[in-house]
């Protein structure tokens, strides 16, 4: 009898850690999915609740009012054609077809679906419409606005700029682009994918910011090292070539970096081997489920599957299987401009309810320790070099000393079809500019080069931001 | 068998707790009801009914049980608490009165079945001779479905004219008697073979259904009451290491065996439910978010919208509890449950007799199993298997056979209790009764 009751004894406390097992799963399950699944556009709640609630009103930074509702149901965008499709992709729509925009992703907020139901209440006492809350954005409309008109007519890409010492998003654009206002027009395809979050490129030499940091981590003194560019370097039985058949000849590695020496970089990415390299990228974020309060983005990916020394290199020069999205660039860049500190992506500046009360306000997070501030400032100074005196020379602002422009450039390979242009790569951001700690990431899908098609467009961009005083 | 007189037990076996914890469910029934009534703006005549037979019936009911049995009171009342929680649940979330009020006569029936599981419990064990022949009874009862089949995919149901029933349901408390009565015979394993080829074929029609969730909860009942009669560490380890080892490998040639499929895009689902087709995944997605709208206070009782979620009122029940009472109260119910686990655990250690211990112990064991099965399918950490969540779920066949195992448990508390009264009062000569 009593080795029975022993053995119950166990049973009954595997039993027990069981059902607790399950509950705290259950907890922490609902804790990092209840926002994300509340908001599918699968959930048949919200549009319950978009027929008796008047949705909030998004608004920019400036205040101005982008979206609103005067009853349930309907909605309003701005008037100016250019600047509502230029926003299409921040604000959302009503029909569910984005799946990152404002109104999609965080419908439960402009609808005010807290727990209390208060809403619900207030109208079957009074028989007034619930009103929701009003959402203002850390982006301003104006410099949307501007990056559309500067943008290349008739091309694809994407543009992000970010304040990367608090993590805001200053302006997002994704083309092709659609409009809310009137969801039956025909529109391109993929018009409701938002490039910005979504799309993954394959970044090109823009990658070549992770591998010069991987290689100063790891590679010892290799700042003082030379290096030589014949223009090609055989490995086995595959070629790498600079770009356009340039040969860079003898260099220090700053140079090899501002002149984009694929040569210099793929021999640095073997060197390093595709684990530490990948380590390297992993502490940029890459290979991680982004799960963010704010906004939806999909993961950048690399060197997931094959690790062998050929995706090395490629990985190195950012080509192979490499892919990543425009604003984790911006993100990239913003984290070695801000002392290797890579700050959270954050939409939404501040919460009102429909009294005008704050309920909620924006708070600056560190999402990540890419790197060292000492590692950053030697990279810094790399993409300085690129913008003076390298490839990304008409990324810099004539005029502009409140700080130094920093850039790398980009000509990706996306195809196999060589009649096909080159995705045109820009990132960089404004280095010791207390007033304007910009990131930005730009491509111009088929653009051709990086350093002519995207740099012009980041240094007007940057330009207008600081005229608008941005932060 | 002691003499005690009904108010001598209760004064001196009453718990303090009892009496509150009886009257916050009877409240909790009368509220829930009565918003349900009132949620339309009329009243709504079942839910009237309900919000003073749920109460009454409780109370009731703990009268009958007490004047039959010294059953243990906590856990009749946890039990109330959970059957009455379906009958709300399912008015509240479904549009079709019927399926709540037959709910409700369910949990009516199944009360008589509780005191026949009560009556059983506190009887020594059956005759063997009678057990040997309803083995084969009972396997005829389970290949029944092969013969009326039924609509769904899984054929687990019977359906002779309008009377729907599921065999593997009510088989559990037969499964847990008998193996009760043949693992707690020590006379070795001529006699252990016996009962096990029975659970073997047993799960072998459940195989061939296939009905994989009774399978797995079949299979471990008997692994678990094989454990504890016997004590044999290695076969019991042995046992499930080759279990564990046929589902890898049956896992991975899911894919090439036809007969199969079926299974096979079930698990392709449940690994992923986000990307791809999501009319497959509906049930599943549907249920996340059900759960997810609950938050800390639920979305009200009758305001949620857990009737989007495909088959919510027996395979998601639990996700619509989550979404009408919140994610909190729905921690609560689990709790609710690991109390059952602990109090019958309890009871089974203070059995007196082998049989007794098995009887309890497997029953709650049967039980737990089943909950945690569901619960874990409705959050999408094991795929979902069907099987109900008992006393909560809708279902005929899984309310009378939960209760008769619940009964089960209550009948070896109530001999427990004569034997402790017996020892009381033997050990102070009688005093013990007067003071």
């Amino acid at each position: 009898m009593n080795q029975m009751r022993s053995a119950i004894r166990l049973v009954s406390i595997l039993l027990v850690v069981a059902i607790l097992a399950v509950s705290v799963s259950y907890m922490f399950i609902i804790k990092a999915n209840r926002a994300k699944w509340i908001n599918l556009a699968n959930n048949t709640r919200v549009q319950d609740a978009k027929k008796i609630t008047v949705q909030g009103k998004v608004l920019d930074s400036a205040g101005v009012v982008l979206s609103e509702s005067s009853a349930p149901g309907e909605r309003h965008y701005i008037s100016d054609d250019n600047l509502r499709r230029a926003l299409s992709h921040t604000i959302g729509d009503q029909k569910n077809m984005s799946f990152t925009g404002v109104e999609n992703l965080h419908a439960t907020k402009l609808l005010d679906m807290s727990e209390t139901k208060t809403g619900y209440m207030i109208q079957k006492l009074t028989g007034q419409s619930p009103i929701g809350n009003d959402l203002y954005l850390t982006i301003s409309s104006e410099l949307t606005e501007y990056i559309l008109s500067v943008f290349p007519a008739w091309k694809s890409g994407a543009v992000c700029v970010i304040n990367y010492e608090t993590g805001a998003i200053l302006a997002m654009l994704s083309l092709p682009n659609y409009d809310p206002a009137d969801m039956s027009l025909a529109v391109q395809d993929t018009a409701y994918y938002n490039r910005v979050l979504q799309k993954r490129y394959a970044p090109g030499s823009t990658f070549k910011i992770i591998t010069l940091v991987s290689a100063l981590e790891n590679l010892g003194d290799v700042q003082k090292e030379e290096f030589t560019c014949n223009g090609i370097w055989n490995y086995s039985d595959f070629a790498l070539r600079c770009a356009s058949g340039a040969v860079h000849g003898d260099m220090s590695l700053t140079q090899a970096f501002a002149d984009s020496c694929n040569v210099t970089f793929g021999s640095l990415a073997h060197r390093l081997g595709s684990a530490r390299l990948k380590t390297t990228a992993e502490n940029f974020g890459f290979n991680f489920e982004f799960n963010f309060e704010d906004i939806r983005m999909n993961a950048s990916n690399i060197l997931k599957n094959r690790m062998n020394a050929e995706d090395a290199i490629q990985a190195g020069i950012g080509q192979g299987t490499t892919e990543v999205t425009p604003l984790h660039m911006a993100m990239i860049s913003g984290a070695i401009a801000n002392k290797g500190v890579m700050m959270e992506p954050k939409l939404i500046k501040e919460m009102k309810n429909a009294q005008g009360v704050t309920v909620s306000t924006m708070t600056s997070e560190v999402f990540k320790i890419a790197t060292t501030p000492e590692i950053a400032e030697e990279v810094a100074r790399c993409m300085y070099e690129t913008v003076r005196g390298g490839t990304g020379t008409r990324a810099a602002i004539s005029g502009y000393t409140g700080g130094y422009v920093c850039g790398k450039t980009g000509s990706a390979e996306w195809t196999n079809d060589k009649t096909r242009e080159t995705n045109a790569w820009y990132t960089g951001f404004l280095y010791g500019d207390k007033a304007h700690p910009y990131a930005i990431a730009i491509v111009v899908e088929e653009g051709g080069y990086g350093g002519t098609a995207a740099a012009p467009m980041a240094a007007k961009i940057l330009k207008k931001a600081m005229d608008l005083n941005l932060y | 068998m002691a003499s005690i007189t009904p108010e001598a037990y209760r004064k001196r076996m009453t718990r303090a707790y009892e009496l509150p914890l009886l009257y916050m469910v009877m409240l909790f029934q009368f509220a829930c009801m009565l918003l349900l009534t009132f949620r339309d703006g009329s009243v709504e005549p079942f839910s009237l009914l309900m919000s003073v037979c749920l109460p009454v019936g409780t109370f009731l009911g703990l009268k009958i049980l007490s004047r039959l049995f010294y059953a243990d009171r906590c856990i009749y009342i946890l039990v109330a608490f959970l059957c009455s929680l379906g009958v709300i649940l399912l008015r509240a979330v479904l549009k079709k009165e019927t399926d709540a009020s037959d709910q409700a006569v369910f949990v009516g029936v199944g009360f008589l079945f509780m005191l026949i599981g009560a009556f059983v419990g506190s009887r020594n064990s059956l005759n063997e001779k009678f057990l040997f022949f309803m083995m084969p009874v009972c396997l005829g009862v389970m290949c029944l479905p092969f013969v009326f089949t039924s609509s769904s995919a899984a054929n687990n149901w019977v359906r002779i004219g309008s009377i729907q029933f599921q065999p593997s349901e009510i088989m559990k408390p037969v499964l847990i008697v008998m193996l009760a009565k043949g693992f707690s015979d020590k006379s070795g394993w001529r006699k252990w073979i016996v009962y096990i080829l029975f659970s073997v074929l047993a799960c072998g029609i459940l195989f061939r259904q296939p009905d994989l969730g009774s399978l797995f909860i079949f299979f471990f009942i008997t692994v678990c009451m094989f454990f504890i009669g016997t004590g044999n560490w290695k076969v019991t380890v042995f046992v499930l290491a080759l279990a564990a080892g046929g589902v890898a490998i049956f896992l991975s040639i899911l894919d090439k065996v036809p007969a199969f499929e079926y299974l096979a895009s079930r698990i392709a689902i449940w690994k992923n439910p986000w990307n791809g087709e999501y009319e497959n995944a509906r049930q599943i997605v549907q249920g996340l978010i059900s759960i997810a709208s609950g938050g800390y206070f639920g979305a009200g009782l009758g305001l949620g919208s857990a009737d989007r979620v495909a088959v919510v009122s027996s395979d998601y029940i639990f996700a619509a509890l989550a979404e009408e009472f919140g994610t909190p109260f729905s921690i609560l119910v689990l709790g609710v449950y690991l109390l059952i686990l602990i109090r019958s655990t309890q009871i089974a250690m203070n059995a007196r007799s082998r049989y007794h211990a098995l009887l309890s112990f497997g029953s709650v064991f049967a039980l737990t199993i089943q909950m945690l099965l569901i619960v874990a399918g409705n959050l999408h950490i094991l795929p979902l298997t069907g099987v109900t969540l008992p006393f909560v779920s809708s279902g005929g066949s899984s309310i009378l056979a939960s209760m008769t195992m619940a009964g089960l448990i209550l009948g070896v508390s109530s001999v427990n209790a004569e034997d402790e009264y017996d020892d009381l009062m033997r050990l102070s000569d009688g005093r013990w009764r007067d003071e």
